[in-house]
């Protein structure tokens, strides 16, 4: 909200959510989001199971469909257009995905594609979306596995692997998009506790290098430590927002206060 | 007593009656793939009256005798002025009638596919076309293979009713000679031993394909 204006020296806004609801039939699930992110910065959105941060994110790629307010992307609003008569309108899934040719996104279930191999799925997008001539295709697809630290693993299929190593290889796969922006839907939520390590490292060597992120999680140690900014849902409205040390040695709501001490009282010493 | 000494004097018409039933069926198998996929997509597309269409399609040509299905084709299209050979109606009506079996084995294929899959390849950017041709069908034809090769079976099978519309196949040729031979039961015998090394031969390359194609 701060940022409509911004010197040579600051981040541009890399989303911006207007006033966003979105609903299933009768069950309001947003109920008027405003959020600006930064680019290059990371965003931690976090909150109860139900509280609805999975469904925003997913409503900045246009998995979900809302239904009022706005997505915007690097200023296109994202999925809506005019007509002829001023009025908003739905567009074609395909200019849709061109407009969100900046944005990809890493899922709490990998989503790997099992009939190709490792190597095969982190060349899709350079094939198949980018027509890279294959010689070039593959070169770029193992130093991005390399990136990840699973080059070793290239004629694999996914599969074959753990689900740490397949979240990373589906890091990979996104990267290979070329994305400005990533989106991480509870990442490391579907991994056993002693693999999630090795995603939230990735995760952070992105964020290092300026990688503009926006990850729904549970880690609460890498939203303090990593984020440059923390989103607390509830019940389809933001609670509280701030830096994560705000948020995590202050918090002035009392729902995000009792969320905290729960989470704490579950995982031992919180972060 | 059997004897099937006569059976071997006419072998080269009842091997001509057994390509005939193959060329047929397989023929009718690749046009009702054709079919069926886009039978099946229009079944499963977001389009309601597109899945009206194909719905009709599907439950009047699976529940309704293939034999009826020849003899609509065949006797009653000549009144609407489209006259057919035997040969080409029966390959149209064993192509129509696949379609909407292979349409349903297809479908199931890609009910199983998790929806995430779909989800990670438009975030790629990966559109309608490029998603189905490389990341379901792929997968739709390997899940289904066991079905559609099943399918080819039954063809092969059922087939034998396009002898009714005098298509000179396997099963005509038998009758056929079996009349003019007084030898019914050596030729029907040496036909069903002809069908089955002719379903047996499908099974086995289905088999192999299906080894072939494992992830």
């Amino acid at each position: 909200m701060t940022q409509q204006t911004h010197a040579d020296n600051t981040p541009r806004t890399a989303v911006e959510l207007v006033k966003l609801r979105k609903r299933y039939d009768d069950n309001e699930v947003l109920k008027g989001i405003d959020l600006n992110i930064l680019e290059g910065q990371v965003t931690c959105i976090i909150g109860g199971s139900g509280s609805g941060k999975s469904t925003l994110l997913r409503c900045i790629n246009f998995l979900e469909v809302y239904q009022e307010g706005e997505v915007n992307v690097f200023g296109k609003t994202i999925g809506y257009g005019m007509d002829e008569q001023g009025n908003r309108e739905l567009l074609p899934k395909s200019l849709v995905q061109q407009e969100l040719s900046e944005v990809c996104m890493v899922f709490q279930q990998f989503n790997l594609w099992p009939h190709l191999s490792v190597l095969e799925n982190v060349m899709a997008p350079l094939r198949w979306v980018k027509g890279v001539p294959l010689a070039q295709a593959k070169q770029r697809a193992l130093e991005l596995l390399t990136k990840v630290g699973m080059e070793h693993k290239a004629e694999a299929y996914p599969l074959s692997l753990s689900g740490g190593q397949q979240q990373r290889v589906a890091i990979a796969r996104s990267l290979a998009k070329d994305p400005k922006i990533m989106l991480f839907d509870e990442p490391t939520s579907a991994l056993d506790p002693e693999l999630v390590g090795e995603v939230l490292k990735v995760m952070q060597e992105l964020a290092q290098e300026g990688m503009t992120m926006v990850v729904v999680t549970h880690e609460m140690g890498f939203a303090a430590q990593v984020s440059d900014q923390v989103v607390f849902l509830a019940e389809g409205k933001i609670e509280e927002q701030g830096p994560p040390s705000k948020l995590f040695n202050a918090p002035s709501s009392p729902k995000l206060q009792s969320f905290l001490e729960t989470w704490s009282s579950r995982n031992g010493a919180a972060a | 007593m059997l004897d099937f000494s006569v059976v071997l004097k006419n072998a080269p018409a009842l091997l001509e009656g057994a390509m005939m039933t193959l060329g047929i069926s397989l023929f009718s198998i690749a046009l009702g793939f054709i079919g069926g996929g886009l039978l099946c997509l229009a079944r499963i597309s977001a389009k309601p009256w597109l899945v009206g269409i194909a719905r009709v399609y599907i439950s009047a040509l699976r529940g309704t005798p293939l034999l009826v299905q020849l003899a609509i084709v065949f006797y009653f299209l000549p009144l609407l002025g489209l006259s057919l050979e035997p040969v080409s109606a029966a390959i149209i009506t064993l192509a129509m009638n696949t379609s909407a079996f292979q349409a349903e084995i297809l479908r199931g294929g890609f009910q199983t596919l998790p929806r995430g899959q779909n989800e990670a390849a438009w975030t790629i950017g990966l559109g309608w076309w490029k998603t189905l041709r490389y990341i379901q069908m792929p997968q739709v034809v390997r899940k289904t293979l066991p079905s559609l090769v099943n399918e080819t079976i039954d063809i092969i099978k059922n087939s034998a009713l396009i002898s009714t519309i005098a298509v000179t196949d396997l099963m005509r040729i038998a009758q056929t000679y079996s009349s003019t031979t007084y030898r019914p039961l050596e030729f029907f015998i040496t036909a069903g031993l002809m069908y089955l090394l002719m379903t047996s031969a499908v099974a086995v390359v289905g088999r192999w394909v299906e080894r072939r194609m494992s992830y």
